[in-house]
């Protein structure tokens, strides 16, 4: 673990990179000689007067750890390897993947979380099967405790299992879900957001849904989502909220979403994974996609909220 | 500013749901008095005291970083939601219904600092509560735009403050601050100081796009510099795959392209696309917006062509020079 002087150091860079001088960082805070004290011994300091050098050149303390992991260190870029597989977006990946593949991360349960995401990599791209990409996620979950789920790498590494074995007799999807809507989202809140989405979209048009439960999720993926501006996620809300309002019958405000749900997917995706879920998504919704586009698009674009001229 | 009480009070929360009693916490490091006198607001917390309990709790720093970071987040929303009614021109809702849950209280999200201040500055100004030259004379002093252009690193709250200050300045500090931005994208001399990264370049792209495309007068210098940055953020946006802000680039090309007469059919559909996917948005729900019954049928022109929808992301905006 780094020690706070490592972060006091940091500061003291980007004192220099903000020209601020000792003195003008400090004033009224700490001494220069205290400052000039701190940087040099171990003697410990004050989390708050640390704050309040922070604040002072425009960030928050805990931004400067953040910076200090993920930027300064230079990041494998293990969280966004996670995310792209999860997106199966590989444009930029080859560059990721060579950060990570030997990567051995401090902390336990998100090095399993990688190790699985490789392996769902692997499998993606054919390189391994689905026999094989299950069997050997099978290997890691045995590893877990079922009961351990306040970890949210736990949480994400369980929903990868379930999206494969949605009946297991581990921990079944229902439950799973269940246990996901009482955690607190703070802790991992991107792993929370994929985990989330990877099962709402696997009960898209299942016979088995709990409708209740569904409704349930819908609202919790939309709180996180609040405070996500990925346009992605935005777009799986719509697609998950005009669902929920198919199962209890609501059409117009069905419509809507899923018509904004089909707009982020022509922007966002292409080629055969924009295919396959068109292709899923209009069977689950039984409409016919094209006339279902221009309908909405003609009745979107002359609603009050437009003024259209003949130009 | 985020201060003992707020870490503490998370460390408390998150002893709670590890469900670890606090004599296992605490053993070797402190007292269990000291502890409890650390969850009073008074107390002196020492940041080598606060990385031992975290060590113990099992918790890298970074993570209850990023846990203290969007608990503060969430739990001063209301600055967040100030801040986007204002980047969305809703002066009037802000004013009326954000402002007085943000006014006289300690700012603590991490717009606190400077972009907060500015956008409460354009709000007086645009309900005419100030002038324009006041209101820009306390933007200049909060955002300090010369000494932010001449150092080495630049801040998330820095950048945000100045997606809101491009709203209102004159073409001189457009100028700067555009500059500054190709600067940021186009050389390794400018460090970004963020926790999110692909959030905030996106920011950075916006900027440096609406400062060059609103400018009086568009030079050739200028024009160039749209074209180099257009391929950096179709690039960039589908390399990340959000599409963070399609709305305001496509706004800001849909405006230039209807000006400069430019005839880019691609344009056009990602403009509307960008309205009729964007979620939520305050700025679409209360703003009318203005459209030719030529765009309706471009984009339905496109929404039948089946080879274009099974393209990636923005590859027919990639394909030639856009403008």
């Amino acid at each position: 673990m780094k020690s706070y002087r490592f972060y006091y150091q940091l500061l003291d860079e980007l004192r220099i990179a903000k020209s601020f001088t000792v003195s003008q960082l400090c004033e009224d805070i700490i001494s220069e000689r205290t400052y000039y004290r701190n940087m040099i011994s171990n003697k410990d300091m004050r989390f708050d007067v640390f704050s309040k050098l922070a604040t002072r050149l425009g960030v928050q303390p805990f931004e400067i750890v953040h910076y200090s992991t993920f930027i300064k260190d230079g990041d494998p870029g293990a969280s966004r390897f996670i995310y792209r597989v999860h997106l199966q977006h590989f444009s930029d990946i080859d560059e990721i993947y060579a950060q990570i593949i030997n990567h051995q991360d401090d902390n336990f349960e998100f090095g399993l979380l990688l190790q699985a995401n490789i392996l769902k990599y692997h499998y993606l791209i054919n390189k391994i099967s689905l026999d094989e990409y299950r069997s050997k996620l099978s290997e890691i979950i045995i590893q877990l405790n079922p009961l351990e789920l306040h970890n949210p790498y736990i949480v994400s590494l369980f929903a990868l299992y379930v999206n494969e074995y949605p009946m297991n007799e581990l921990l079944n999807m229902d439950k799973l879900l269940e246990k996901m809507l009482e955690l607190n989202d703070n802790l991992g809140i991107i792993f929370m957001l994929i985990s989330h989405d990877l099962l709402l979209y696997k009960m898209i048009g299942s016979r088995t849904i709990d409708n209740i439960l569904f409704s349930k999720c819908v609202e919790k993926f939309k709180g996180i989502v609040n405070y996500f501006p990925h346009k992605y996620f935005h777009g799986r809300y719509c697609l998950f909220a005009a669902y929920n309002d198919l199962l209890s019958n609501q059409l117009d405000s069905m419509e809507t979403n899923l018509y904004r749900y089909f707009i982020n997917q022509i922007i966002l995706t292409g080629n055969q994974q924009y295919i396959d879920e068109v292709k899923k998504v209009s069977e689950a919704f039984q409409i016919d996609y094209h006339q279902f586009l221009r309908k909405k698009s003609i009745e979107y674009f002359h609603s009050s909220q437009f003024e259209v001229s003949s130009n | 500013m985020i201060d003992n009480n707020d870490v503490m009070r998370f460390v408390e929360k998150l002893r709670i749901e590890k469900k670890i009693s606090i004599h296992d916490l605490t053993e070797g490091i402190i007292s269990r008095r000291s502890y409890s006198r650390f969850l009073s607001p008074s107390a002196e917390l020492q940041v080598d005291t606060l990385f031992k309990l975290l060590e113990r709790m099992k918790l890298p720093v970074f993570e209850f970083g990023a846990y203290v970071g969007n608990s503060i987040l969430i739990e001063n929303i209301y600055e967040m939601y100030f801040y986007e009614y204002i980047f969305n021109e809703l002066y009037e809702t802000a004013y009326n219904e954000i402002y007085p849950l943000i006014k006289d209280k300690e700012l603590k999200s991490p717009l606190a600092i400077k972009s907060i201040p500015i956008a409460i500055k354009l709000m007086e100004y645009k309900l005419n509560k100030i002038t324009k030259a006041e209101a820009l004379s306390a933007m200049k002093n909060v955002i300090e735009l010369n000494t932010m252009i001449n150092s080495k690193i630049i801040c998330f709250d820095d950048i945000q403050a100045l997606s809101l200050y491009t709203l209102v300045c004159n073409d001189e500090a457009k100028e700067l601050i555009s500059d500054h931005m190709l600067k940021i994208l186009f050389t390794s001399k400018i460090k970004v100081f963020t926790n999110s990264v692909e959030y905030t370049n996106s920011v950075i792209h916006r900027i440096a796009l609406t400062t060059l495309t609103t400018k009086e007068y568009t030079t050739d210098k200028d024009r160039k510099n749209i074209q180099k940055l257009l391929t950096v953020i179709f690039e960039y946006q589908i390399k990340a795959k959000t599409a963070f802000h399609d709305f305001i680039i496509f706004n800001n090309l849909y405006k230039y392209v209807k000006k400069h007469k430019i005839d880019n059919k691609l344009v056009i559909f990602h403009y509307l696309a960008s309205i009729a996917s964007t979620f939520g948005s305050a700025y679409l729900e209360s703003n009318k917006i203005k459209i030719d019954q030529s765009d309706i049928e471009i984009y339905l022109s496109f929404l039948e062509d089946d080879t274009f929808l099974k393209k990636p992301t923005y590859e027919g905006l990639m394909d030639y020079e856009i403008l």
